[in-house]
């Protein structure tokens, strides 16, 4: 078994940027340029010029918090599993010639967008301190909730990564997949103008537990609901447990057919 | 503050152990039990944290 | 040291990819079998090299993939002391867009080398390379030889205990492939192994001290390189024809095989007096006589001779399909042919004579017989004319005092 290379992941996550924006002049200036715009446009576009209010909340930002405490995280998560899904087509190049632990390439791939999620959010951070926020010790549960975020996107990534490699045509099923969960969980809309009925069946939806938490700490002050957390996070184990030990009795298939 | 000091020690505790076995055990099922790691590594987080402010509280008007 | 035990490794063919998935959904097999890899066992030590020869498709390249790790056996154990790299990567994660001294690092980490490793070799790799300024350059702007040089530059100082070379020293111009195998030697006096896959016979030889013969997956015979080319040609001759083959062991020297159709009676080395010698002076007259049977009535008879070193390297061969002259030989008919040869132009040393009978152009599509080192000789430099070497190419000198 090829070595897990710590040192090969941080690489291929520098070289990720790096290659992005090869021969540019800005070069990796693009990095920071995007979540900006990004940014501006959660909270300029969404939350001041349409007019977005948050049912209850007189606070002009309330609504451009709410978006973007949702949208960046969600970002990370779509973006995470939709390359993971293809990650061993891409590198094919490599794998079929140098040994490289195939798990290590969705580590890099997840390093790689949590970075430009950090970007993005130190950006928000800036926002939240020009507009005079008020932050709470809560705040320090968001790091661990994201961290739960991702081990699910690395999980479910894992999963597609090499089913992929069997069925070409999930990569497009993983895109649709994650279209329609998006608008599935609220993100941009608050969950309170869903009928009972779909609320009631989306409350078990991994990304509403998140978001909903996400949510609670940062515009309504509050903890995230425990129980729901702990179930997620023995879920999304399972899941990461189940997709690895899949790989593991798939990984000679999966190299073969590379 | 009894929050962050929380999240260090529990922190620093599961990459102790987390480093100690990665090291110590050669048999890929390791892999498995970085998982088993994490998994009671964040449940413990989500479990304990909340409860911390009452405990900050207490603690609090004790010293006072 | 590289260790391999028992590796077997077995293809699955599906018409689609998406067959596996359902292969595990609903229980039953949707592949055909094909195994790449029966049960191969060898193991090369520090210091040595082993050569692997065999026809396209006998496993070569899977059995330098499961060595690299970049496939996975079935069964079977791959042991491999500290790194292992192979020539078969070379280049591997290049991006053209990205200067030679980034790729050399790209590449570097892939190969397995730290940061400060790849800081500390920087300089040497360079040089090596002999790229000079270019190496600030992106490497679109570069030849293909220069892509190569630099790969192999980086592959070798990432300094393995193991290498796996596939047929890679086709790097670059003569110069740099002398320049490579160089330091191919040097890695092995260091202790490094060696595995080599190679159609060029004559490279096996002078490289490996020992060699593996694949046939369909299967270890034929291994040991030493000359022993195991012998096989593998008689393999290739036997691949054309599946005619059963006879080999037996010749009166003198090594083995012979064909399927007898034609049998090589006898040869003879005759020296400029016409009488039998072992001893030639180099630059006169030597005759190679070689007397054949028929067993059944053959039409298109080529009668061939090959020359060797000590070494086991081809030194001269030709046939008379080369020489365009046509035999036909009906059954129970003898005949000699005789290769006058006026200026035995070889350098001084010992070497061997093979000669064949077999059909056409060489003996890899029907042969009749192929007598392996029937005949050994030295050749001496006579006293008029001193040189080394391996040929006579007497000069005419001018000097002129300008």
């Amino acid at each position: 078994m090829a070595a897990l290379s710590a040192h090969l992941i941080w690489d291929l996550t520098k070289r990720d940027f790096s290659e992005r924006f090869a021969g540019s002049i800005l070069g990796a200036i693009w990095a920071f340029i995007w979540p900006l715009v990004n940014l501006f446009i959660y909270i300029v576009i969404f939350g001041q010029f349409m007019g977005g209010r948050l049912p209850g909340s007189s606070d002009v930002y309330a609504y451009s918090i709410y978006l973007s405490v949702g949208l960046i995280p969600w970002t990370c998560f779509a973006a995470s599993i939709s390359r993971s899904s293809t990650v061993f087509l891409e590198k094919k190049h490599i794998i079929s010639k140098v040994d490289v632990s195939l798990p290590s390439l969705l580590v890099f791939i997840n390093l790689s967008e949590i970075i430009t999620f950090i970007i993005t959010n130190a950006f928000l951070f800036c926002f939240l301190v020009v507009t005079n926020y008020e932050f709470s010790l809560k705040l320090l549960l968001f790091p661990f909730i994201f961290f739960l975020q991702q081990i699910l996107a690395f999980g479910l990534g894992l999963l597609s990564a090499t089913l992929t490699v069997f069925l070409r045509d999930l990569k497009e099923v993983v895109g649709i997949i994650l279209q329609l969960w998006f608008w599935f969980t609220p993100i941009v809309y608050v969950s309170g103008i869903l009928p009972d009925v779909v609320r009631s069946v989306l409350v078990f939806s991994p990304t509403f537990i998140i978001t909903e938490s996400y949510h609670r700490i940062f515009v309504f002050n509050d903890y995230p609901a425990v129980t729901s957390l702990v179930i997620l996070t023995a879920i999304t184990h399972v899941i990461l447990l189940a997709s690895y030990a899949l790989f593991r009795a798939l990984e000679k298939d999966v190299r073969d057919f590379l | 503050m009894i929050e962050a000091l929380f999240v260090i020690v529990w922190t620093w505790l599961f990459i102790m152990a987390a480093y100690l076995s990665w090291v110590k055990i050669v048999n890929h099922w390791k892999v498995y039990l970085m998982m088993a790691y994490n998994w009671l590594y964040l449940t413990g987080i989500f479990v304990i944290y909340p409860k911390l402010q009452g405990l900050s509280r207490i603690l609090y008007e004790y010293l006072a | 040291m590289i260790k391999a035990e028992n590796i077997t490794k077995e293809f699955k063919l599906y018409h689609r990819p998406v067959d596996r998935l359902k292969e595990i959904i609903f229980r039953r097999p949707l592949h055909r079998s094909f195994y790449a890899l029966k049960g191969i066992s060898f193991s090369v030590e520090e210091g040595e090299t082993l050569g692997i020869v065999g026809q396209n498709g006998a496993g070569k390249s899977t059995l330098l993939k499961i060595l690299t790790g970049i496939l996975l056996p079935d069964s079977g154990v791959v042991h491999v002391d500290g790194r292992i790299t192979g020539l078969l990567e070379l280049g591997t994660g290049f991006n053209y867009e990205f200067t030679g001294v980034q790729n050399v690092y790209l590449n570097g980490t892939l190969l397995g080398m730290t940061r400060e490793e790849i800081d500390a070799k920087r300089e040497a790799i360079v040089a090596f390379s002999e790229l000079g300024d270019f190496i600030e350059e992106p490497i679109k702007t570069y030849s293909s030889g220069m892509v190569m040089r630099l790969a192999f530059s980086t592959a070798i100082h990432a300094n393995p205990r193991a290498f796996v070379v596939d047929e890679a020293l086709s790097v670059g111009d003569a110069y740099f492939q002398q320049k490579c195998m160089r330091k191919i030697r040097e890695f092995k006096e260091n202790g490094g192994s060696i595995v080599f896959v190679s159609h060029d016979m004559n490279a096996i030889k002078i490289l490996c001290d020992k060699a593996l013969l694949l046939d369909h997956g299967a270890a034929v015979e291994s040991g030493d390189p000359e022993q195991v080319i012998n096989t593998y040609n008689f393999l290739l001759a036997k691949k054309s024809k599946g005619e059963e083959i006879q080999i037996r062991d010749a009166s003198e020297g090594g083995k012979s095989y064909g399927n007898l159709k034609v049998e090589i009676v006898d040869a003879r080395m005759l020296n400029r007096y016409n009488e039998e010698s072992e001893i030639f002076v180099s630059g006169e007259k030597c005759i190679v006589e070689i007397g054949l049977k028929a067993n059944e009535t053959i039409d298109d008879l080529t009668v061939g001779i090959l020359i060797r070193d000590r070494f086991g390297q081809d030194i001269f061969g030709t046939n008379t399909y080369h020489l365009d002259v046509p035999i036909g030989l009906k059954a129970g008919e003898k005949c000699r042919v005789r290769y006058v040869i006026d200026e035995f132009n070889l350098g001084p040393g010992k070497y061997t004579l093979s000669p064949a009978a077999h059909r056409d152009e060489t003996h890899v599509g029907e042969c009749y017989q192929w007598v392996d080192l029937l005949k050994t000789f030295e050749v001496v430099t006579s006293g008029d004319f001193r040189f080394i070497g391996l040929s006579r190419l007497k000069p005419r000198l001018q000097v002129d005092i300008l």
